[in-house]
Formats: C-alpha cells, structure tokens, sequence
C-alpha cells in the first residue's frame, strides 16, 4: 500500500530530517534527575499520606452518618404500632345491660335485684382494684361524671350477700313493673368520647312503658 | 566476578535495575536515552526547557515504576511510550493554554493566525537556518503525525517499533508517516521545488 517509491519521493526531505542537528541534554542532567528523584520519593510519601487522610476522613464521615441514620431508624421501627393491629384493650371498667338482662327480671322479679347485682358485683370489683391503682386525681375526675359517686359509695359498702344497689340507684333501675332500666345506659369515663344520656323520670317511665309494650307484643305473637 | 553492566542490553538492565535495584544500570539507562528522548522530544514540542522536564520525567517513572515493565517489550519501546505521552499531555496543555491566551485579546469567538516572519528565502541557504526552518513547519503538522514522523525519521525506529508505540497497526503508522511528509514537503515547497 505504501511502497518503497514513496520514501523516493520524499528522499530529501527524509534525508533532512535524518540530518536535523542532535538535541543534546544540558550539562548536569544526571544530578538534576537524582535531586528530583530523591525530592518525588519525599513528596509521595507525604501525598500518600495526605491522600489517604483526605480519603478517609470522608469515608469515616459516612460510615458514622449511616450508623448513626440505621440506629435512628431501627429505634423509631420498634416503636411504631399499626393502629389497625393492636389488640383492643378489655373495658372491665363499665357496666353493661343486655336486652337478655331485662327480660330476666321481668320473667323473676325476685332475681331483679340480684342478676345485675352478681354483675355488677363483679365488674365492680375489678373497677374498684383499678382505680385503686388508680391516681386519686383520676379518681376525683370519674366522680364528677354524674351519678358516679353514689355508685362508688354503694360499692364501697359491698359485702357478700348484702344488697349492692342503693335505694336511689334501685329507683332508677327497677321501674314499675319490675323491669330494669339503667339510668344512665353507659357508666362514663373522662376523656372519653361517649355521649352520657340522662333521662328524667318521666322519660324512663315512658321508655318502660315501650318496652313492656313490646315485650307484650311479642309474647302475644309467640305461640 | 563483578558484572561489566556496560556489556549488557536496555533489556537486561532493567531486569537488573528489576531485580536487584542496582542505581548503576539505571544510570547507564540514562546515560544511553537521555539524548535521544531529547531529541525526541524536542522535535514534537520545540522548546528546549519543557524537553528537558518531560525527559527526567521520564526517567523518573522509569526508576519509580520499574516494576511495571515486563520483560516481553523492548526497553526503547516502553520508554519511547512514556516520553511520547508525557509530550502529548504537554503539547496539548500548551494548545489550550495558547487558545486562551490569544482570545483574551480578542473578540468573542474570533481567533488569530499569527504571522511567521521568522522564513525568508534568501537566508536558506545557511544549514543552521535551514534546520530551523524546518523545526518550526514540523510543528505545523498535526501532531499525530508529526510523532510518527519524527519516531520514523528523525529517531530512525522500526515500523513495527512505532507501532508499538503509538499503540496502533503497522499500516496506520505507515498512512500517517505518509500524511506527516506530505503536509511536511508541502509547507516547505520553498526549499523542495521538484
């Protein structure tokens, strides 16, 4: 591709170029070269070292930040609850009346006084224990909730086999026909966000009325 | 019996300088380039000072990295390699530092051919003059041809050697010492007429 003839046609000026006069190295070229040579050895040494600081000090830096970040996270991991997964806790702290309640006592007016009172007995109890634990602010706070205090001094006189409930509590309880109604259908708690719902005599008369109604009317169809 | 390092090949010196770390065949390693590299890389960049920093430069990375040389190459090939790249990375910074400097002084995107007064026809005849002469319309041509040029003509290496060195095929280095001498013979048609 490229044959002999062409270093023909540039014979001349090959031949200058060959002949171009030879650079020379200046005088003390050896010693110059040791000085810097022996002058790099020292000046790598200290930018090693240099640059391994400088590298690591960085690095160092880092590692501590994403120690520092995963303790952090794995911390506030622990401490998250999903809402949604939590066990709700056991309100042993109210009284609860059934429908099933109601038409016990009619069905025994003797056993009216005593079925929610075995109940109540019991729940009590623990509610008593708790708020025993309980700060005695926190217990001031439950006695204002209406009706409260007179409960909380009727169980406070609870021994076996005496009546729990107080004549008051029972006037509001056992309407005319022996059928249970409660006074304030959910014993409140503070903080809590329950509606409390009072009813006056004449409303609770008139709810017993409805319900005896009923009942009647049901016991009527029933063969 | 003491070894006459003198006696020895670039190879075997530097399996020497290798092996046992024996400075004196690393001295006679200098001893035998430093001229040549020289001249080497004079002819690429053309000033005196810079050559003669990029040459112990060499023979610097010689002596540091010495151990990275491996016995397959030939001594001259290796070392022509590091010259070779350290002038490339001069003559480049050079360029770009040129390129600046002219804008500078001029407007937005225009740049300048400066004037070469140093050529007059009359005082050719002179063989100093002429070299000079012929120095400066080496520096015209491309560098990449330019090196092999000089690696070819002026350093009278192998076509396989600078092959080696520039690290391309043997008919690359032929097209571009081809291309080098045309552009060389044409920017001195003055003194070639024929």
């Amino acid at each position: 591709m490229y044959p002999e003839n062409d270093e023909n046609k540039y014979k001349n000026l090959i031949d200058d170029l060959k002949n171009l006069k030879k650079i020379e190295a200046p005088v003390g070229f050896e010693q110059k070269l040791w000085n810097k040579i022996n002058s790099s050895d020292t000046k790598e040494k200290q930018s090693l070292l240099t640059k391994l600081s400088a590298r690591l000090i960085p690095a160092f830096a880092v590692a501590a930040t994403a120690i520092l970040l995963f303790v952090v996270i794995e911390n506030s991991a622990n401490e998250y609850q999903d809402p949604f997964m939590i066990e709700p806790e056991e309100r042993t702290d109210l009284i609860s009346f059934s429908t099933d309640d109601i038409q016990l006592l009619e069905s025994e007016p003797s056993a009216v006084t005593e079925k929610p009172q075995v109940q109540t007995e019991e729940k009590s109890s623990v509610r008593f224990r708790k708020k025993e634990a309980a700060a005695p602010e926190a217990l001031s706070n439950e006695n204002q909730i209406a009706g409260r205090s007179e409960i909380i001094e009727e169980e406070d006189s609870v021994t076996p086999g005496s009546p729990i409930l107080s004549s008051s509590v029972k006037d509001e309880l056992v309407g005319n026909e022996g059928l249970v109604v409660p006074a304030a259908s959910t014993q409140m708690q503070q903080n809590l966000n329950f509606r409390q719902v009072q009813l006056s005599k004449e409303e609770q008369q008139e709810v017993i009325e409805l319900k005896s109604k009923i009942l009647k009317e049901n016991r009527t169809k029933s063969p | 019996m003491e070894k006459d390092l003198r006696q020895l090949t670039d190879e075997e010196l530097i399996l020497e300088f290798q092996q046992s770390g024996n400075e004196e065949a690393f001295e006679i390693l200098v001893e035998r380039f430093k001229n040549p590299l020289m001249n080497f890389v004079y002819r690429f960049l053309g000033d005196y000072e810079s050559c003669t920093d990029i040459v112990q430069e060499t023979f610097i990375k010689v002596f540091r990295y010495k151990d990275s040389y491996s016995s397959v190459a030939k001594f001259n090939t290796w070392i022509y390699t590091i010259a070779g790249n350290l002038a490339r990375s001069e003559y480049r910074r050079r360029r770009r530092r040129n390129f600046f400097s002219i804008n500078d002084y001029g407007e937005e995107h225009q740049t300048y051919d400066l004037p070469d007064n140093t050529y007059r026809p009359d005082d050719a005849t002179d063989s100093g003059i002429k070299d000079e002469i012929i120095q400066k319309a080496l520096l015209k041509v491309k560098d990449v041809y330019r090196e092999a040029v000089i690696l070819r003509d002026i350093q009278e290496l192998s076509y396989e050697e600078i092959s080696e060195i520039l690290g391309i095929e043997v008919g690359t280095v032929k097209s571009r010492i081809n291309r080098g001498r045309a552009q060389l013979q044409k920017l001195l048609k003055h003194i070639y007429k024929d």
